[in-house]
């Protein structure tokens, strides 16, 4: 039971990270291949906090999602200067640079990571395995309500705009550079929770884990659930976190699956299982006939 | 005669504007002006500087020398969406329009900068008394509409922000030709809701339609301008620039 709540948890951590990374990619068309830098940036900001510093889990909590933000925005600076492909490269950059600093870096424990990170405690004790799945599940159901009332908003809009045309969202006098950063910060914001309540789990983090291979892991997640939508990231995040646990083999050659689901998908499948376009999706809609009906009505 | 021309107000003003990408000049000393409720054409062939020019006014390109004035007022090194607020509004290169988004979420995309609700469901009721295609085709996505129907968003796109000087760029880019005068035609429409067009376009002959006058350009130069009229039945002008 403890290893499904454990499955769980991981499941609800990397839901999060995928819709993280689909506000960024998805919806503003900013591809990043380090988005694992910013999951770290928010697990070693936590646990330098409470392990270092002393801090109180409920004060690391906002504390590491702000930072994360903050370093977020940072990175979406360089998305003002470099364009699609350049910023891609400049992704995987930070990438390693963050796992190299924390790797170097004495504070953060170098190689060997933080241990001894705390479970928040409830009502003065230290949650449990199943109280921090219902935890991990709630920031989940957060992130997920919290990502879908913005897609409703102006800045959704705002979004779609500049990652389809950037000159002519410039010529409506959008402000492409602010919507970039915040893009960048929101989704920052995310990966930092996801990366508190990573840490904040295993008790141990180590540069490891925040590797490329980890940001692969994540784009994985969007890219076979279907880039753009919220659906397409938790189904992607969800299925692959279970999928190896499942299929040993998978699990031996994860990377390898992941290169090859990335592959295929592109070449097969470009907007993914549950994307708006997708075969797959769109069979699931068939059986909905009022809805091809009004779209009838509408040409 | 003298007294007259100084009445009209010169809604927008350029005075020896230059602009060059690096070593290339796209636009040399051009001073051009338009006044209240013209149509203004700038005319000539591919690379002359149309182009440029338009999105030099608009600011996204800042002249090396010269000045742009709206009503008087500098503007020439503004940001764009401070532009805005002196009235200018652009319709951009071959009409631009968001595909992937609803025509109602492009027009609220023109309407960017205005906070008042309420002003802004207004303006989209005049746009689909204006565009009544644009109202039955509200929630489809601008993908699936025609080259024309495209166009027709661009410029109501544009106008959800309350413009009073319109810059309009190739808005014929891909079209055929009996779109072309359909577009051209809701331009010259737009005359009388008070609104100051300067329009740049290689459709040199239908373009003369509607305008009141027109610059003819070339290699970054204006070699001519006049009255649509004397524009169009000059035979010289004709054969040399406009190619009809």
């Amino acid at each position: 039971m403890d290893y499904l709540m454990t499955l769980g948890i991981f499941a609800s951590i990397y839901t999060i990270l995928a819709i993280s990374l689909n506000i960024l990619t998805g919806y503003a068309g900013q591809v990043s291949l380090g988005h694992a830098a910013l999951f770290g940036v928010g697990a070693y900001t936590s646990a330098a906090l409470t392990v270092n510093l002393g801090f109180n889990y409920w004060a690391a909590l906002p504390l590491s999602i702000l930072i994360t933000a903050l370093v977020g925005a940072l990175i979406g600076l360089s998305s003002l200067r470099a364009h699609s492909d350049f910023l891609v490269l400049i992704t995987i950059g930070i990438n390693f640079v963050v796992v190299a600093l924390l790797k170097y870096t004495p504070f953060f424990g170098g190689p060997y990571g933080l241990l001894g990170i705390p479970r928040p405690s409830l009502f003065g004790e230290a949650m449990n395995t199943f109280e921090y799945f219902w935890y991990a599940v709630g920031w989940a159901s957060f992130t997920i309500l919290f990502v879908y009332w913005m897609s409703k908003k102006y800045i959704r809009t705002a979004f779609e705009a500049i990652k389809e045309d950037e000159e002519a969202a410039e010529a409506m006098t959008v402000s492409v550079p602010r919507f970039k950063i915040y893009a960048f910060a929101i989704s920052a914001a995310f990966a930092g929770l996801a990366g508190n309540l990573w840490a904040h789990y295993m008790g141990v983090i180590f540069p490891g884990n925040f590797s490329f291979d980890t940001s692969i892991e994540i784009m994985t997640m969007i890219v076979l659930g279907g880039i753009g939508t919220i659906r397409g990231a938790v189904f992607g995040a969800v299925l692959l976190v279970f999928l190896p646990e499942y299929l040993r083999f998978v699990s031996d050659y994860r990377m390898l699956i992941y290169g090859l689901i990335i592959v295929f998908t592109m070449l097969f499948i470009p907007s993914g299982l549950l994307g708006d376009n997708s075969i797959t999706w769109r069979w699931t809609r068939i059986f909905k006939k009022g809805d091809r009906v009004a779209k009838n009505n509408e040409n | 005669m003298e007294e007259n021309t100084k009445k009209v107000i010169k809604v927008l003003k350029l005075e020896n504007v230059s602009i060059s990408y690096g070593k290339i000049s796209a636009v040399r000393n051009v001073s051009i002006h338009v006044e209240k409720n013209e149509i203004v054409a700038i005319v000539g062939a591919n690379g002359a500087g149309k182009t440029t020019l338009i999105n030099a006014i608009m600011g996204f390109v800042s002249p090396q020398k010269g000045k742009i004035f709206v009503k008087g007022h500098e503007i020439t090194n503004l940001a764009p969406w401070k532009k805005l607020a002196f009235g200018l509004a652009i319709v951009p290169e071959g009409g631009r329009v968001f595909r992937n988004l609803t025509v109602k979420e492009n027009l609220l995309l023109g309407a960017y900068r205005i906070k008042d609700k309420s002003k802004i469901d207004d303006k989209m009721n005049e746009i689909f008394q204006m565009f009544p295609k644009m109202k039955k085709r509200y929630r489809q996505i601008a993908g699936t509409l025609s080259g024309g129907e495209r166009q027709m968003l661009a410029i109501a796109r544009a106008l959800m922000s309350f413009p009073k000087i319109l810059l309009i760029d190739e808005i014929s880019m891909g079209l055929m030709p009996k779109l072309v005068d359909e577009v051209l035609e809701t331009i010259h429409n737009l005359k009388s809701k008070d609104v100051t067009i300067l329009i740049a376009e290689q459709n040199t002959n239908e373009v003369l339609d509607i305008a009141d006058r027109a610059y003819v350009m070339q290699n970054g130069l204006i070699v001519m301008s006049g009255t649509a009229e004397e524009l169009k039945n000059d035979s010289k002008i004709k054969e040399s620039y406009l190619g009809i």
